[in-house]
């Protein structure tokens, strides 16, 4: 097994009907130019502002448990969907309600895709028409003034990123995961383990009325491995650990991967003797790719979606921002400044999946200063406009699923003073506090983890299962040190883009953790084979 | 032809294959965990493993583009653990409570044929499906002691079968998809020139199953099926919102069994013209009155509305209508009328049949049954789960993967005694209008299918939902497409009003769905006259045209 991967090998065969760019945006663009001159119902407003989105994805899973092949699907498909603004910048149908983007599947010619084109531009002005109409109702009876632009203008950009060379070898990328799998056998406590590869390579094409275009290709690359175990006292453990590269060139070489399933492995099996969790005040150390989760948590969740949508009946707008209403204010430990710049390529080599140079909504993706020595101090922003904000600076992201919504890119979570031994800066803290021991989190998640004791006295670690918190953005301002350890890790939704966090480890300052109500199982009536 | 598919499905030894390794595999964990388990409180009585070893090609186009062009390989395993006894097991239904003793949790396991990794994961999967079994048990106990008493109480599973050996898997067959991509490409073509179709999907997909079914009364049955199918769909808006279309679907075991690509051409052109003229076709009032149900459509008829109800397990649970539980040996249709299931066949006139298997999903042999004979009702379709005086299993059992097996339909086939030619059945609804002075009677051409209402919660009645309908009149002016009917009654005051039957039966292949899941089934009928049907309006949609014109701009 080499790291060379990407010249020894075979393409996935699902390029066979594989859509050249000329014929998809002279497709897309040729739609567009009928649908905006001549889009309209007699005594109704006509659409100003559309976007059209093809993406053309090729996708393979492989997954294998203890070393043999369970599923190893390919499939391709290119789905179109349709964003509209009818009204005017200043009022239009956006902003108000659970708005989706009207949405089809599409062909690999120049006809399918302008069929699927017609009839959902045509399904998205007549929810376009009725949403504006039900959100003037709205302004009207809740008799709302202070109203701020729905829409802004944004130069022209027409841009092509370019194609990428990425090649997935499926067979080789079955044996790694064969060979990954295969770690659990030297394991006779883990009752399974799974390691699941996802591919996805997609063309995005992007074509809007105001005359921006865009194309970029990007790849997604996930490595899952996944194992459960029962303890010694009947408590049923599921382990997690996932990594999402954006090239095939990132990822470890075999050796590597496999070596980092047997670590896993054994990490995993060691709960077998955990010892259920105390209840606990105190210092918590996020490590690694768990600090990531943390901010992707209370940050990345809370800083997207700044502006509101009305909706009906005042209800609130669950997925918006909470951290927007707080801008001037700390909102994260003052040992950090925090920024998005989606334009940035790569972070100590690896790529970044959150890089982007043109939005949803045709405009450049700029850089943002977020957070000074913890206050905030800006805001994502798209087209339709916050209080104090004039243009867009380029996060208005969306997908097949949801209407663009400012959405981060790059996060970068940049540490004004570090610890350099994480371990004894957190052993030192619970020495301050007369803690017999702290607590370093292992897969930070949900609100529900595992995690090690790591004793005061002698720095001993031991595993602890089933301890449950209700981590807020409090914890944020709690975070007390920050490593040197600076990495880039990729986080992919499934529902929305790609983004990425680069933060080191960090530890916050106190965390209140309970056991788990959860009760043991049986243990199993036939010994394992 | 017939030495095509005898080339396809010809049993093939397991030498063909090597050692097969899942199979055993199957076998020896299925026994090593049933020893223990049938030692537990509450005892797992009966066990088996069900494995779907599968190949599935899709391929689809729309407008001369391909849209999809997929391949999987799977294999799937179902555990159907039963706890308690034969008499009262954890499958036994619960009253007055939502819990659900069907749906069986489906797991991927090894493509591959190592041992090691399949053994574990039948065991880890074996060790959850015994526990859900016993704890459902301890549930369905009380539940059972606490509620009123079925009036048929018989066991929830049969007497052990003879344990029975088949082995006869095939091979998935290579499918030269450029070749099918290129037919479709030139298929869905042919709607460019028309531009009021508004949607369009053209499809061909083959699949290839060998189903592995191991039990712990001792047999195992290896059985494998090739389906193939090339269908399409093309869709239209009337300018009221009604929405109109034409399907149509060729089944086969293999490629081979496909029409040759002009013949599939010439029917496709034909559909659309047939679309145009249902477009600007008027709408019927609601009418009751005389109706030739045409083969294909009568064999969905029959499937939806007397099928369903002859189910055996349908007998038992009080929460269905119960239609025929009491009429055995009384006449229930027409006397013209002999109904029989024949899972046996392969074929009739030369036609696949996608109802067509060996053993069914129970690992019992199938059987032909006769279940009406001249009008008379004679017998269920019978699963595992035994009713009164029906304890035994005539190899009907069957399932999607996620279920558990209940009774379900093969081949359908209907026949009638003294049929006429078409011709002439047609002359006697022109007679059958007269005599009842109406003012035109209706023809079935095409039916999309239908759904019957089974539960006692409902009303005893079905809808079945035409695509293709002709007003046919007495007086000699030519018969007329028309659109936007329903056809809507109750089993069995229809069944009574076949009054003749035409010497055409037809093939009407499908895919059923019901509590077991989704099944391949063929229905094949005559065309037959009613005396007396009811069409009521079928329900539209609010939306309008498009108000810009299809870009395809048509000739």
């Amino acid at each position: 097994m080499k790291k060379i991967i990407y010249i020894l090998l075979l393409s996935l065969p699902l390029n066979i009907f594989a859509l050249d760019q000329d014929t998809a945006f002279k497709a897309m663009k040729d739609e567009m130019a009928r649908n905006i001159q001549k889009l309209q119902m007699t005594g109704f407003a006509k659409p100003y502002f559309i976007t059209y989105t093809l993406e053309d994805d090729r996708q393979a899973t492989v997954l294998a448990s203890l070393g043999a092949l369970v599923s190893n699907d390919e499939t391709s498909a290119k789905k179109v969907y349709v964003n509209m603004r009818v009204g005017a910048p200043q009022f239009d149908n956006t902003s108000f309600g659970s708005p989706r983007p009207a949405a089809a599947l599409a062909g690999d010619g120049y006809l399918s895709i302008r069929s699927s084109l017609w009839l959902i531009s045509d399904a998205a002005y007549l929810d376009a028409l009725e949403n504006l109409s039900k959100k003037k109702a709205f302004k009207q009876q809740r008799n709302i003034t202070d109203m701020l632009p729905d829409f802004s203008s944004a130069p022209v950009v027409n841009l092509r990123e370019e194609k990428n060379n990425e090649i997935f070898d499926r067979g080789y990328f079955e044996e790694v995961a064969k060979q990954m799998s295969a770690a659990g056998k030297d394991f006779g406590r883990l009752k399974k383990l799974v390691v699941t590869i996802n591919y996805l390579n997609r063309q995005k094409y992007y074509v809007d009325s105001a005359g921006s275009s865009y194309y970029q290709n990007p790849v997604k690359i996930e490595i899952i491995m996944t194992t459960t175990l029962q303890t010694r006292d009947g408590f049923d453990i599921e382990e997690n650990s996932s990594s999402v590269y954006a090239a095939v060139k990132d990822i470890p070489p075999s050796n590597e991967l496999i070596q980092k399933t047997k670590d896993f492995a054994a990490k995993a099996a060691a709960f077998y003797d955990a010892k259920k969790a105390e209840s606990y005040i105190g210092p918590v150390w996020l490590e690694g790719s768990n600090a990531a989760y943390f901010f992707d948590d209370l940050f990345a969740n809370k800083i997207k979606n700044t502006r509101p949508f009305w909706q009906d009946n005042d209800n609130a707008d669950n997925g918006a921002g909470y951290l927007t209403k707080l801008l001037g204010l700390r909102v994260i430990s003052n040992i950090f400044n925090v920024y998005d710049d989606p334009s940035v390529k790569e972070f100590k080599g690896k790529t970044l999946a959150g890089f982007y140079r043109v939005d949803d909504e045709g405009v450049r993706g700029k850089a943002v200063n977020l957070a000074a020595r913890g206050k905030l101090i800006g805001l994502l922003t798209m087209r339709s406009l916050v209080k104090g904000q004039k243009y867009s600076n380029g996060h208005g992201r969306g997908s097949v699923f949801f209407v663009p919504r400012e959405n981060p890119g790059n996060l970068f979570f940049e540490p004004l003073q570090t610890a350099p031994d994480m371990k004894k800066a957190l052993m030192d803290e619970c020495k301050k506090l007369d803690l017999e021991y702290c607590i370093k989190i292992n897969n930070y998640g949900d609100n529900k983890f595992n995690g090690y004791k790591i004793y005061t006295k002698d720095g001993r670690e031991e595993p602890v299962y089933g301890m449950e918190t209700y981590t807020n953005t409090r914890s944020l301002r709690d975070i007390i040190f920050a490593g040197d350890d600076i990495k880039a890790y990729n986080i992919a939704p499934d529902y929305m883009p790609p983004y990425s966090i680069v933060t080191p480890s960090v530890i916050v300052g106190e965390v209140e953790i309970k056991p788990t109500e959860k009760k043991p199982s049986r243990p199993p009536m036939v010994p394992k084979p | 032809m017939k030495k095509l598919l005898f080339l396809l499905l010809l049993p093939v030894c397991a030498c063909a294959f090597g050692k097969d390794v899942l199979l055993d595999t199957m076998q020896s964990e299925l026994n090593r965990n049933f020893n223990i388990l049938k030692q537990q409180d509450p005892p797992v009585y009966y066990m088996s493993y069900y494995v779907v070893d599968g190949t599935s090609y899709y391929i689809a186009a729309t407008l001369g583009d391909i849209i999809f062009n997929d391949f999987s390989r799977t294999r799937k395993l179902n555990v159907d653990a039963r706890a308690g006894s034969r008499k009262l097991d954890n499958t036994h239904e619960f009253k007055d409570s939502n819990e659900d003793t069907l749906t069986l949790a489906t797991y991927n396991i090894p493509l591959e044929d190592n041992t090691a990794a399949l053994k574990n994961v039948f065991w880890r999967v074996t060790q959850d499906e015994a526990k859900k079994a016993q704890d459902q048990f301890l549930k369905v106990k009380t539940n059972s002691a606490v509620k009123a008493d079925n009036a048929d109480k018989s066991d929830d599973f049969s007497a052990p079968v003879k344990p029975v050996s088949f082995y006869s898997p095939v091979k998935p067959r290579e499918i030269d998809t450029a070749n099918m991509q290129a037919q479709l490409r030139q298929y869905s073509a042919l709607v460019k020139d028309y531009p009021f179709v508004l949607e369009s999907r053209f499809v061909f997909s083959a699949d290839t199953n060998n189903r592995y079914i191991v039990t712990s009364e001792g047999s195992n049955v290896v059985e494998g099926g090739a389906l193939v199918r090339l269908s399409y769909t093309i869709t239209t808006r009337n300018e009221d919102g009604m929405t109109l279309e034409r399907t149509n679907s060729y089944d086969g075991f293999d490629v081979s069994d496909l029409p040759a690509e002009e013949a599939v051409k010439a029917q496709i052109k034909k559909d659309l013209e047939t679309l145009k003229i249902l477009r600007d076709a008027p709408a019927v009032e609601p009418f009751t009155g005389p109706v030739i149900l045409k083969n294909r459509a009568s064999g969905v008829f029959f499937h939806e509305i007397l099928g369903h109800r002859v189910e055996g397990h349908r007998q038992k649970s009080e929460s269905f209508g119960q239609t025929f539980t009491q009429k055995v040996g009384q006449v229930v249709v027409s006397p013209i009328l002999t109904v029989q299931d024949n899972p046996t066949l392969s074929r009739f006139n030369g036609v696949p049949l996608r109802g067509y298997y060996q053993y069914d999903d129970d690992g019992v042999k199938s059987e032909n049954v006769n279940i009406i004979q001249n009008g008379v009702l004679k017998n269920f379709l019978m699963g595992r789960s035994p009713i009164k005086n029906f304890p035994y299993s005539n190899g009907h059992g069957r399932k999607d993967l996620g279920s558990r097996t209940v009774s379900r339909m093969g081949n359908t086939i209907v026949s009638a005694q003294n049929p006429v030619s078409f011709e002439k059945l047609k002359l006697m609804l022109k007679d059958e209008i007269k005599k009842q002075k109406k003012p035109y009677g209706l023809i079935i051409d095409d039916i999309s299918g239908g759904f019957t209402m089974i539960d006692r919660s409902n009303p005893q009645s079905f809808k079945v939902k035409p695509l293709l309908v002709y007003r046919v009149y007495a007086d000699g002016r030519p018969d007329e497409i028309v659109r936007g009917v329903d056809i809507v009654g109750t089993p069995l005051a229809s069944f009574g009003k076949v009054t003749a039957a035409a010497d055409d039966p037809a093939v009407f292949n499908g895919t059923c769905g019901a509590e077991s899941g989704w099944v391949p089934v063929s229905a094949i009928s005559p065309s037959v006259l009613l005396s007396e049907l009811e069409v009521e309006k079928v329900q539209k949609t609010a939306q309008r045209l498009p108000i810009l014109p299809n870009p395809a701009g048509g000739k």
